[in-house]
C-alpha cells in the first residue's frame, strides 16, 4: 500500500525539554496506526505536528509526497477527534458538525445532506437541534468524530478519543471506530494510553516512550514479541526471567536449558526471557521450573496464581484453580519463550 | 447546627446598616431633586422643575453629552482590545503570563489621582492636545485591565483545544476566533463591558486631570461648579434619574434571568 | 493556541507607555531637576526630597493614614460578615442584592459627596426630618461618608471569594471535629485571605488619596495626600506633587506585593 505520510527526523522541544527525539515513521493509505505509550512519551506533540498545532524544530513531513512543514492547520486535509471533544459550546449539534463545511462554502443543501448522512453514520440521526450541554460523554464523542470526517480528511487524527468514556462504552466505540475507519476508507492515528485499546483496534502498533519509538508492528507481533523490556511490561502483563542465550535456539534461565524459536544472538549472550502468564501452565511438582503457590485471586475469566520459585514470583492466569502451598511445575511450549536482547 | 459565627442576626443587621449607608446619600439627592427650594428646608414643597431645567443647562447637556459620548466609545474599544489582548495573554506560558497579569493589574491597584499623573505627564510629554481625546484614552486605559480581568477566567474554562479545532475544521485563526473564542467567552465579555461603561461614567479623579478649559463630563462639571456655589438641583435630577434607570434595568435583568433559568429548567 | 501569542505585545507596548515611562518620570523628578513642564534639564538634586519632611507634608501622610486607615478596619468589619452572609445566603435574589451594592456607583461620586456634605451641614434637606448635624471638619463625618463611598469594594472582593468557596470544605472540617468557630478561623478565614487583600487594597489606597471627599466633608481644612498632589500639580509645582505620588507610588507597591502573594492573577481584584 501507499505511503501517504513519510515523518522524517522529527524533533521538537518545549523549553529544553526534548519531547520528540528525531523520529522516523511512515503511515500507510487506510491503514489504523496505534501511537501507544505512558503520557508524557511525547504520542500527542507528534499528532499535533501532524495537525499543524505545533511546529517540529528539525525534520520533516511528506504528506502523499508533498512537503506538509508549512501548511498552516486549516489547510491540511487532516481532520481531528480531540481528548475532551473540544465541541463548540455555543452552537448545536448541526452547527458543531457544519462549521467546516461552512466555512469551505458549500452550498445550504449539500451541508444539510452530508450532516444527516455523518450522523447517520455515527448513529445521532435526529440529534441535529440538541444542545451539546445536553449530550452524554458518547452522544459527545461521536458529534466530535462526526465534526471531523464530514470534511472527507485523508487523515483522521484521535487523541485519545475514548479517555473519558467508561469502560463499556469504550469497548463498544472500539468496535465502531474500527468499522467505521474501513467503512470510510480514511487512515487514522489514534493515540492512546491504553495497551488494550491499541491492540483491538490496530493494524500497526507504534509503542513511544521518551520521545522515541521502541517498537513498530503489529499487535500481535509488539504482544508476542517484545523487542525490550518496557515493551514487554507496557503491553499487558509478564514475567520477566534474565537468562543466557547458549547458541541459536536454545536459552537457559532457571538454571535449565530449554529449546526455543529465537537465533541469531551471541554465543552465550545475556538476554531476558518474558513468559506471558497465560502461557505458562501449572501440573503437579516433577522436573523443570518448579515452586509453591502463594497466592490466588479470582478474576472472572481466569485465576491469577502467584508462584513462588526460589525467591522470585511468577504470575500464571489459569482457568484451574490451585490451592496455597501447592507445590508446582510450570510448563510452556518452546513457542512461549520470548527472548529480548537487553 | 445552622449556627453561624457572625450570628445570623448581626449579619443581616450589618447588612442593613450597609445598604442604608450606601444608599443614604442617594435618597438624598432624589429628595434634593423633587424639593422645590434651594435653600430653605422648612417645609418640603414637591416639584418636578428641577428635572425639567436639565434640558435648560446648556453646560449641564454638553457635559451629558461628552460623558455618555466618552463611555460608549470607550466601553467599545476597550472591550474589544481587552478581549484581543486577553486570549494573547491566555495563549502565554504559565510564567510570562504571571509577568503580563502584574502589569495589567497596576492601572487596576493604582489610585486613581497616580494614574491621572501618569497620564497627565505622558500625554503632555507626547503633546497630545487635552480635553476630548485625552479624556478617550484615559478612559480606555483603565478599561483595558478590567476586561481582561472578566474574559480571562472564561478562557481558562474553555476547553484547551477548542481554538485548534477551529483551525482544524478549516478556519483561519481570525475566523476562529471570531467564530468559536468570542461567543464563547461572551458572558466575560458583557461583563468587562458593563464594567468599563460604569467606571467611565463614574469616573471623576482621572477625568479631572485631562479636562481642557470649559471641555467637562459630568463629573468634572459639577466639581468645577462646586468650587463656584452655583450648583443646580438640575444635577441631581439628572443623578436621580441615572440611578432610578439603572435600578430598574437590574430588576427587570433579574426577572428575565429568573424567568429564562425556570424555562431552561423545564426543558432538560 | 500559540500562534495568537502575538496579541500581547500592543497590550505591553500600550502599558509600557502608559505606565512605566511616566513612573520613570515620577521618580526622576523625586530625585532630579527633571520637569516635563518646561526644559528637560536633568541634574541630581535633593530638593524635593526634602518636602517630605516638611509639616505639611507629614501632616497629610499622617492624615490619610489616619482617615484611611480608620475607614478601612471599618468597612472591613463590617464587609466582611455582609459578603459572609450574601455567599452563604440561597435566596435566589441574592444575585440582584449584590448587584444593588453597585448602584450607588452609578451614581455621581461628586454629587454623593455633595449629599453627604448636606446630610452634615446644619441647614440643609434633612431639616425636613427635624434632624440637624453640624459635623463639617469632623472626622467622624470624614470616616462615615468615606465608609459609604468605598464599603461596596471591600464587600465585592471578600464575596467573590467566599462564594466560589467550597462548602464541602467547611463540611470536611467539621467533619474532622471543628467547631463553627475553628471551621471558619482554620478554613474560611485563610482561604478568603485573597479577597480580604484585594478588598483592603480597593478601599485603603482611593481613600488615602481622595482629594474632593476630604476637601468638601472637611470644610477644607484636613489636607489628605490627595489634596496635596492635586494642590501643587495644578499650582505649577510639579516636582512636589511628582514627590507626593512617588510617596503614595511606594505604598501601592507594598500593597501590590501582597496581591502578588496571595492571588497571582489578581482574580480577587474585580
Amino acid at each position: 500500500m501507499k505511503k501517504l505520510i513519510e515523518i522524517k527526523g522529527l524533533s521538537k522541544s518545549f523549553d529544553d525539554n526534548l519531547v520528540l527525539k528525531s523520529i522516523d515513521l511512515y503511515i500507510r493509505e487506510n491503514e489504523f496506526i496505534t501511537l501507544l505509550g505512558p503520557s508524557g512519551c511525547g504520542k500527542t506533540t507528534l499528532l499535533r505536528v501532524l495537525a499543524g498545532f505545533e511546529v517540529a524544530d528539525e525534520g520533516t513531513v511528506l504528506f502523499d509526497g508533498a512537503y506538509l512543514d508549512d501548511t498552516p492547520p486549516h489547510q491540511r486535509q487532516i481532520n481531528t477527534v480531540f481528548q475532551k471533544y473540544a465541541l463548540f459550546p455555543h452552537l448545536n449539534v448541526y452547527h458543531n458538525i457544519a462549521f467546516g463545511l461552512k466555512l469551505k462554502k458549500l452550498p445550504k443543501d449539500e451541508i444539510d445532506r452530508l450532516v444527516k448522512e455523518v450522523l447517520k453514520l455515527v448513529k445521532l440521526e435526529g440529534f441535529e437541534h440538541r444542545n451539546i450541554k445536553t449530550l452524554s460523554g458518547g452522544q459527545q464523542q461521536r458529534v466530535a468524530i462526526a465534526r471531523a470526517v464530514v470534511n472527507k480528511p485523508k487523515l483522521l487524527l484521535l487523541d485519545e478519543p475514548l479517555a473519558a468514556l467508561d469502560l463499556k462504552l469504550r469497548q463498544d466505540m472500539q468496535y465502531e471506530l474500527k468499522e467505521m475507519q474501513q467503512a470510510l476508507g480514511i487512515t487514522f492515528v489514534f493515540v492512546t494510553h491504553d495497551q488494550e485499546e491499541a491492540l483491538t483496534m490496530s493494524d500497526t502498533v507504534v509503542v513511544m516512550r521518551d520521545g522515541e519509538i521502541l517498537q513498530i508492528g503489529t499487535p500481535e507481533d509488539i504482544y508476542n514479541e517484545p523487542k525490550t523490556r518496557f515493551v514487554a511490561s507496557f503491553i499487558g502483563e509478564s514475567n520477566i526471567i534474565p537468562g543466557t542465550m547458549l547458541r541459536d535456539y536454545r536459552v537457559k534461565f532457571e538454571g535449565l536449558e530449554f529449546d526455543c524459536v529465537d537465533k541469531g544472538f551471541n554465543l552465550n549472550e545475556a538476554i531476558e526471557v518474558v513468559l506471558r502468564p497465560e502461557d505458562i501452565e501449572l501440573k503437579p511438582a516433577t522436573d523443570g521450573i518448579v515452586g509453591t503457590v502463594t497466592d490466588i485471586i479470582f478474576k472472572g475469566v481466569h485465576y491469577e496464581i502467584i508462584v513462588d520459585v526460589k525467591g522470585k514470583e511468577y504470575i500464571i492466569h489459569s482457568t484451574d484453580a490451585q490451592r496455597v502451598g501447592d507445590k508446582v511445575s510450570l510448563v510452556f511450549e518452546k513457542e512461549d519463550i520470548h527472548v529480548m536482547r537487553l | 447546627m445552622k449556627k453561624h459565627l457572625f450570628g445570623t442576626s448581626l449579619q443581616i443587621s450589618l447588612t442593613l446598616l450597609t445598604f442604608f449607608v450606601i444608599y443614604l446619600p442617594i435618597a438624598i439627592i432624589i429628595l434634593l431633586s423633587i424639593h422645590d427650594s434651594q435653600y430653605v428646608f422648612t417645609e418640603f414643597g414637591f416639584t418636578f422643575r428641577w428635572y425639567r431645567a436639565i434640558l435648560d443647562d446648556r453646560p449641564l447637556m454638553d457635559a451629558i453629552f461628552v460623558t455618555f459620548q466618552i463611555a460608549i466609545i470607550s466601553t467599545i474599544v476597550s472591550t474589544l482590545l481587552g478581549t484581543l489582548f486577553a486570549i494573547g495573554i491566555h495563549s502565554l506560558r504559565k510564567s510570562a503570563r504571571l509577568r503580563v497579569m502584574v502589569l495589567n493589574n497596576v492601572p487596576v491597584v493604582n489610585p486613581d489621582i497616580v494614574t491621572g499623573i501618569m497620564l497627565f505627564m505622558i500625554f503632555r510629554f507626547i503633546r497630545i492636545s487635552f480635553g476630548f481625546p485625552t479624556m478617550l484614552l484615559a478612559h480606555i486605559f483603565f478599561s483595558i485591565p478590567f476586561v481582561i480581568l472578566s474574559v480571562l477566567p472564561k478562557l481558562k474554562s474553555l476547553d484547551p483545544n477548542l481554538f485548534d479545532a477551529a483551525l482544524d475544521l478549516g478556519a483561519t485563526k481570525f475566523k476562529a476566533i471570531l467564530y468559536v473564542i468570542v461567543p464563547s467567552i461572551k458572558v466575560g465579555m458583557i461583563a468587562g463591558a458593563l464594567i468599563a461603561f460604569t467606571m467611565s461614567i463614574d469616573d471623576f479623579i482621572i477625568s479631572y486631570f485631562m479636562k481642557q478649559g470649559e471641555f467637562h463630563n459630568v463629573s468634572t462639571l459639577i466639581y468645577s461648579r462646586l468650587g463656584k456655589r452655583q450648583i443646580s438641583p438640575a444635577v441631581f435630577a439628572y443623578n436621580s434619574l441615572v440611578v432610578i434607570l439603572t435600578v430598574s434595568i437590574m430588576i427587570l435583568f433579574n426577572r428575565m434571568n429568573r424567568n429564562h433559568q425556570k424555562i431552561k429548567g423545564e426543558s432538560v | 493556541m500559540n500562534s495568537v501569542r502575538r496579541l500581547v505585545w500592543p497590550y505591553l507596548i500600550w502599558l509600557g507607555l502608559l505606565i512605566v515611562v511616566p513612573s520613570v518620570f515620577i521618580v526622576l523628578a523625586t530625585i532630579s531637576t527633571f520637569h516635563i513642564f518646561n526644559e528637560y534639564s536633568f541634574k541630581f538634586t535633593t530638593e524635593s526630597l526634602q518636602f517630605l519632611r516638611d509639616p505639611i507634608f507629614i501632616n497629610a501622610f499622617r492624615n490619610s493614614w489616619k482617615y484611611a486607615g480608620m475607614t478601612t478596619l471599618i468597612c472591613f468589619f463590617i464587609g466582611y460578615p455582609v459578603a459572609y452572609y450574601f455567599a452563604r445566603s440561597e435566596n435566589r435574589n441574592k444575585t440582584l442584592y449584590v448587584a444593588l451594592l453597585i448602584v450607588p456607583i452609578w451614581s455621581n461620586m461628586i454629587v454623593r459627596i455633595i449629599a453627604w456634605e448636606n446630610i452634615f451641614k446644619p441647614v440643609s434637606i434633612i431639616n425636613l426630618f427635624g434632624l440637624s448635624f453640624d459635623l463639617i471638619g469632623r472626622d467622624s463625618a470624614i470616616i462615615i461618608a468615606m465608609v459609604s463611598m468605598y464599603l461596596p469594594f471591600m464587600i465585592f472582593p471578600i464575596y467573590a471569594v467566599l462564594d466560589k468557596m467550597d462548602t464541602a470544605l467547611i463540611e470536611a472540617s467539621r467533619d474532622l471535629g471543628a467547631s463553627a468557630t475553628q471551621s471558619f478561623f482554620k478554613v474560611t478565614l485563610p482561604l478568603s485571605l485573597g479577597g480580604i487583600v484585594s478588598g483592603v487594597i480597593m478601599t485603603l489606597l482611593p481613600a488615602m488619596t481622595a482629594f474632593a471627599l476630604p476637601e468638601r466633608i472637611g470644610g477644607g481644612t484636613i489636607i489628605l495626600l490627595g489634596n496635596l498632589i492635586e494642590k501643587e500639580i495644578f499650582r505649577g509645582s510639579f516636582s512636589i506633587a511628582a514627590t507626593v505620588s512617588f510617596v503614595v507610588m511606594i505604598v501601592m507597591l507594598g500593597l501590590f506585593m501582597l496581591i502578588i502573594r496571595f492571588d497571582k492573577e489578581g482574580e480577587t481584584l474585580l
